[in-house]
């Protein structure tokens, strides 16, 4: 294979890591309003005062929660009604979900995904998680952000892939490797690994990070138990059967692959069942996938 | 002026008027489209999966390719269509890469999705005369009414006509 030489590769790769370094923190408001959401002492009001804040922010969250899959009784207009209604736990995983939306509004044309797409994906992989948690008795919410989360990476590393596309795309296809692997073959990074770094600079828990990390590979986790090992398989199955599902699926295709260990930890044996489900759901919350206002 | 019409996940649409039938994003899915170029009607299925498994209601028949190949039909006739005149293309039905030396039967959706397709396809007697399925890329699709090209845009490598 005719790949990138040793210099041009190191470039690179100290390039990425500028970039990583680049993304901004949370806003100090966001994270105060997580710890404030974390804390059953908390007065709803004392929330919605810190995220007025960002209106932009709001009207995110507002939308998100208003969405069909939470099935709320009326359209709510105000973070503190949203509070009383979903409870502190939603609120926060829609919180931070409506955060990262500003980092994944634009096009990323070196995964082949037009603007709105990246978020589509991932908010769609939250759903799945957060269904596929419920029904395998794992943390829901955490679930549902790590979803949001995990393809994160692809912010950074698209104009490397756009850059090496050629490249990557002639080793994924004459040697069957995956888009990941490819990725890190040629780039000296993927797109998880990535991502992970990110979400650490972040400092969000580590279950987010390993999901992130590992969602392609999840055998690599080493862990063969406890709620991370959980997280991580379901952060793998929801996003494969999304891609399998065409839903934010890009240059990267169904590229990977699946770990049938993840389906059988999780006691998943209905996949065909279970895509049906998911088509539904992604269905109520179609409407959250546009763009912009 | 030829309309856009988007075919979401799951639908089905048929037009006796001049069209773009589209479907984004189709992965292990299927992107059907069955027409009668003489009396020019035509439509678009988003078949997710191959089998309704005898559910009761389906709300969307477009979902399974057994409900949806019968349903679409069942719609061109009533625009119009004649069963003899009518000719089916398809594209979609990729697959997740399997891991060396494992055949997953679980994951062969994909190819589930393909093979029951055409099935349905034969069953009613409508002639397959044009696919693109298979291999490991997500794919968009536009078909043009009344010049019934399919136009399938492989996502990260290119476009072809079908
Ligand atoms: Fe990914
Ligand atoms: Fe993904």
């Amino acid at each position: 294979m005719q790949g990138l030489d040793e210099r041009t590769r190191e470039l690179i790769q100290r390039r990425v890591l500028k970039r990583v370094k680049d993304i901004p923190s949370l806003p100090q408001f966001v994270v105060d309003t997580l710890k404030k959401l974390d804390d059953p002492k908390s007065s709803a009001s004392d929330v919605a005062d810190r995220l007025s804040k960002d209106e932009g922010l709001v009207i995110r969250i507002l939308r998100l929660a208003n969405s069909a899959y939470y099935g709320l009784p009326r359209r709510i207009v105000s973070v503190t009604e949203a509070i009383a209604l979903l409870g502190f736990k939603t609120v926060k995983s829609i919180v931070l979900a409506a955060s990262v939306y500003k980092f994944m509004d634009s096009s990323f044309s070196g995964y082949a995904l037009d603007r709105g797409l990246l978020w589509k994906h991932s908010l769609s992989v939250a759903f799945a998680a957060k269904h596929i948690a419920r029904k395998c008795k794992v943390e829901e919410e955490e679930a549902y952000v790590a979803g949001m989360l995990h393809d994160l990476g692809k912010i950074v590393l698209n104009d490397f892939v756009r850059f090496g596309y050629g490249i990557i795309v002639r080793l994924v296809e004459e040697e069957q490797v995956p888009f990941m692997d490819a990725e890190r073959q040629v780039l000296g990074f993927d797109h998880a690994l990535v991502g992970g770094l990110i979400l650490e600079q972040w400092n969000l828990p580590e279950s987010y990070m390993a999901a992130a990390r590992y969602h392609h590979e999840p055998e690599a986790y080493e862990e063969q138990q406890g709620v991370i090992r959980s997280i991580v398989d379901v952060i793998h199955v929801a996003n494969v059967l999304c891609l399998m599902l065409g839903i934010g699926v890009g240059a990267d295709g169904l590229q990977y692959y699946l770990s049938e260990n993840a389906l059988e930890r999780l006691g998943i044996s209905d996949v065909e069942g279970l895509m049906s489900e998911i088509v539904d759901l992604i269905s109520q919350v179609d409407e959250e996938f546009q763009v912009g206002e | 002026m030829a309309q856009t019409i988007h075919v979401g996940m799951a639908d089905l649409v048929a037009v006796k008027h001049p069209s773009v039938l589209v479907t984004l994003g189709l992965g292990s899915c299927i992107g059907l489209v069955i027409f009668d170029p003489k009396n020019k009607v035509a439509g678009m299925a988003h078949i997710m999966l191959p089998d309704s498994r005898e559910s009761k209601s389906v709300p969307k028949p477009g979902k399974f390719a057994d409900t949806a190949v019968p349903k679409l039909l069942q719609e061109l006739l009533s625009l119009g269509a004649l069963p003899t005149n009518l000719q089916a293309k398809i594209a979609g039905g990729a697959q997740m890469f399997s891991v060396p030396g494992k055949e997953s039967g679980l994951l062969a959706v994909g190819a589930r999705n393909i093979e029951a397709t055409k099935k349905w396809l034969e069953q009613h007697r409508i002639p397959l005369i044009a696919e693109d399925t298979g291999g490991n890329k997500g794919r968009s699709i536009e078909f043009a009414v009344p010049q019934w090209t399919l136009t399938v845009k492989v996502l990260g490598t290119g476009t072809k006509e079908i």
